[in-house]
């Protein structure tokens, strides 16, 4: 008896120490617009969609300009048809590189954050 | 420190549930047993590492120690998904606890009623749940209930083999009912999970979660075991064999917990479906070459029916067994596995793998990262004219993207990398989508087809006013056209000339994705007007051409009611 509860601690300890690098995967699986993309114009929103349902309180999706400037914009919501959608309404941008920086955690409680830019040819 | 904490919660709140769960479920069906110390440990265990999940989970989500994380409790508990299933999980087992102080089968009953429905609140924050997945949800209800019916039931049998020594046959006797019908239940609704959450065998070998889920699977043998072990030689040697039976209750008991703390690890792990696997071996096994993508489906359908066959094997033996028929199991197992070998076995072949084998491009297969290929390409690339021969030479097996990725990066196959330094991930990555469009283009020239499968390349089009992807329109087949396109019926027209989309259709947001096309037809940007390319329903380019041809319609239709199948997409 006591063998096997020190066979249980042994493996359960065991798998203690395989848990800890468990996170930090991407999880996007769409995004308008596209990363890397060259847009003629000025979005009206970011669009990114993940491959699960997102907790809104714990979810977050913000822009920084070519200089990693923060553009103001209202608060990241997630979409009323889509709860695997992020949506950010954005002003009007000017030419430039943007980046998005993605932070969010699904409803099974997995945190994943990320990156990607888009530019703005204007002209 | 957290994620180990939240381990230990995981599996702590899950087993005592799963306790809790055993002993009344085995008082109202199979015999009163009497266990007041373990009831009062695993009732109050329940809230305790309730309250130690919510920490753990709000110091995850907050990225803070625990101390810290104590002011996020009540956000955590009251606005997530997870804090409110976890709540009302955690009440409906308190109910359940108050119903059960009384005695009486009913009563016990009405207990595991609640209480189980309490453990299955928690799938409302599961991966079946993110996934949207309902068909999922209701497999992953089914395969936790029958775990928590078997492995809970356990104690209560070990305990209720000391409390009712005359009647141990006829408790064990229903036991191994119950316990059968949840193996079998167990079995069906794992593998039917894992199919969903893993997908391939890439993901199984070289994922976190497949290879925990390959340990848990090693860990349910050897339950089955011990408890094919208990009914074929054990029981019938009641009740001399009484002691011996206990021990090996014990040893099953613990067994079923180093699972449930497997099965706590697993649902911490994002599912390998949404993980670039890292192949561990040095080869991998595929399909010989197809003449066309149709033979390709149809030996996957023999292994799929091969496996099918296997699974179905292993239960019937499981079963033979189970009832004693322990010849009649090993002469079946021996002839499924030959049935499934003669299926599974003859198509097969070895060829050189990569722990990149089974990863696939980030972003996909877009437009922008051909060009920016293009780019890496012309600023200079020793390697390029070698791993261009080697994509125009399917004889020797199609490299995957993985395999390119790693060619270009590191050299593979004796092939040299594209530079003598290696290329920046994403640079690789970008290379590779340009010489697998580059080699497309040549082969098309050369042999009129394409040798494999070729994605159309994503790119951002604006469809009726709204911004889309061409990865977004999956479902429809497309006529993505260069130049003039007037609407052909059966397809979305998408246009690449940024300008020339009719109200109700699609065109490219940029001028740059025509130069991508081009590459597919091996022409120059300006000589791809009138060209077009058809896209199936997953996404497969399935046919290009010039003009207006009268076979186009028919071609559509085609298209539309075959489409290939689609493949690993990572995200």
């Amino acid at each position: 008896m006591r063998r096997l509860l020190l066979l249980f601690i042994v493996s359960s300890a065991s798998l203690a120490t395989v848990a800890a690098p468990a996170f930090a995967h991407a999880h996007l699986q769409s995004a308008t617009p596209p990363a890397n993309s060259t847009l003629r114009e000025s979005p009206p929103a970011i669009e990114v969609t993940f491959t699960e349902s997102l907790e809104p309180r714990f979810s977050t999706l913000t822009l920084e300009d070519a200089a990693g400037r923060p553009v103001a914009t209202p608060p990241a919501r997630v979409a009323e048809d889509n709860p695997r959608k992020l949506v950010l309404a954005l002003p009007s941008l000017g030419a430039g590189r943007y980046t998005v920086i993605w932070r969010v955690t699904s409803i099974d409680t997995h945190r994943t954050e990320g990156r990607f830019s888009f530019t703005i040819a204007g002209g | 420190m957290p994620d180990v904490l939240l381990l230990l919660a995981r599996t702590g709140h899950t087993a005592f549930t799963i306790a809790l769960i055993g002993l009344w479920s085995f008082r109202a069906l199979l015999a009163p047993v009497a266990m007041p110390r373990f009831a009062t440990i695993a009732s109050a265990g329940v809230p305790v590492s309730a309250g130690l999940w919510l920490s753990a989970q709000a110091a995850s989500l907050t990225e803070s120690s625990i101390a810290d994380a104590i002011a996020a409790v009540p956000d955590v508990a009251l606005h997530t998904r997870f804090g409110n299933a976890l709540l009302a999980g955690t009440l409906l087992i308190a109910v359940a606890c108050l119903i059960a102080r009384r005695a009486g089968r009913g009563r016990a009953g009405l207990a595991a009623a609640l209480a189980t429905t309490g453990l299955l609140a928690r799938l409302a924050s599961g991966h079946a749940a993110a996934l949207q997945d309902t068909p999922l949800l209701v497999v992953q209800a089914v395969h936790v209930a029958a775990a928590a019916l078997w492995l809970g039931m356990l104690p209560p049998l070990w305990a209720a083999l000391g409390q009712h020594q005359g009647d141990a046959r006829l408790i064990v006797g229903r036991f191994s009912r119950i316990g059968l019908g949840a193996v079998i239940a167990l079995a069906v609704t794992g593998f039917a999970q894992a199919l969903s959450l893993i997908g391939d065998v890439p993901a199984l070998l070289g994922t976190r979660y497949g290879q925990v889920t390959l340990a848990k699977v090693a860990l349910f043998i050897a339950i089955l075991g011990v408890a094919v072990w208990n009914r074929v030689v054990l029981t019938p040697a009641l009740p001399a064999s009484i002691c011996r039976l206990r021990r090996s209750i014990v040893a099953e008991t613990f067994t079923g917990l180093l699972i449930v703390a497997v099965a706590a690890l697993i649902g911490m792990l994002p599912p390998g479906i949404h993980i670039q696997p890292d192949w561990p071996l040095p080869f991998r096994i595929t399909l010989p070459e197809p003449e066309g993508a149709g033979e390709a489906e149809g030996s996957g359908m023999g292994a799929a029916i091969g496996l099918a066959l296997l699974a179905v094997t292993v239960v019937a033996a499981a079963v033979l067994c189970w009832r004693r028929r322990v010849r009649w199991a090993g002469l079946l197992a021996i002839a499924g596995a030959a049935a499934a070998a003669f299926l599974l076995l003859p198509p097969i072949q070895l060829q050189p793998a990569t722990q990149a084998s089974f990863r696939t491009m980030p972003e996909g297969f877009t437009v922008a990262g051909i060009l920016r290929g293009q780019d890496i390409a012309a600023a200079g690339c020793t390697g390029c004219d070698a791993i261009l021969q080697r994509l125009l030479d399917p004889g020797r097996g199609r490299l995957t993207d993985g395999e390119l990725y790693k060619t270009i990066r590191n050299g593979f196959e004796g092939i040299v990398p594209a530079r003598g330094e290696p290329l920046p991930d994403a640079e690789a990555w970008d290379l590779a989508a340009y010489l697998r469009t580059r080699a497309a283009g040549i082969e098309l020239d050369r042999d009129g087809g394409w040798s494999g499968r070729l994605a159309a390349p994503d790119m951002p089009l604006r469809c009726a006013g709204e911004l889309r992807n061409l990865s977004g329109l999956r479902g429809r087949v497309l006529r993505v056209a260069a130049g003039y396109a007037p609407p052909v019926e059966g397809a979305l027209t998408v246009n690449l000339d940024p300008d020339r989309a009719t109200a109700s259709e699609c065109a490219a947001l940029s001028d740059t994705a025509r130069r991508a096309y081009s590459l597919i037809v091996n022409a120059s940007p300006d000589a791809l007007t009138g060209y077009w390319f058809l896209v199936d329903g997953n996404g497969w380019l399935r046919g290009t051409g010039r003009g207006f041809p009268d076979i186009l319609t028919e071609a559509i239709r085609a298209v539309a009611v075959t489409p290939l199948s689609e493949e690993r997409a990572h995200h």
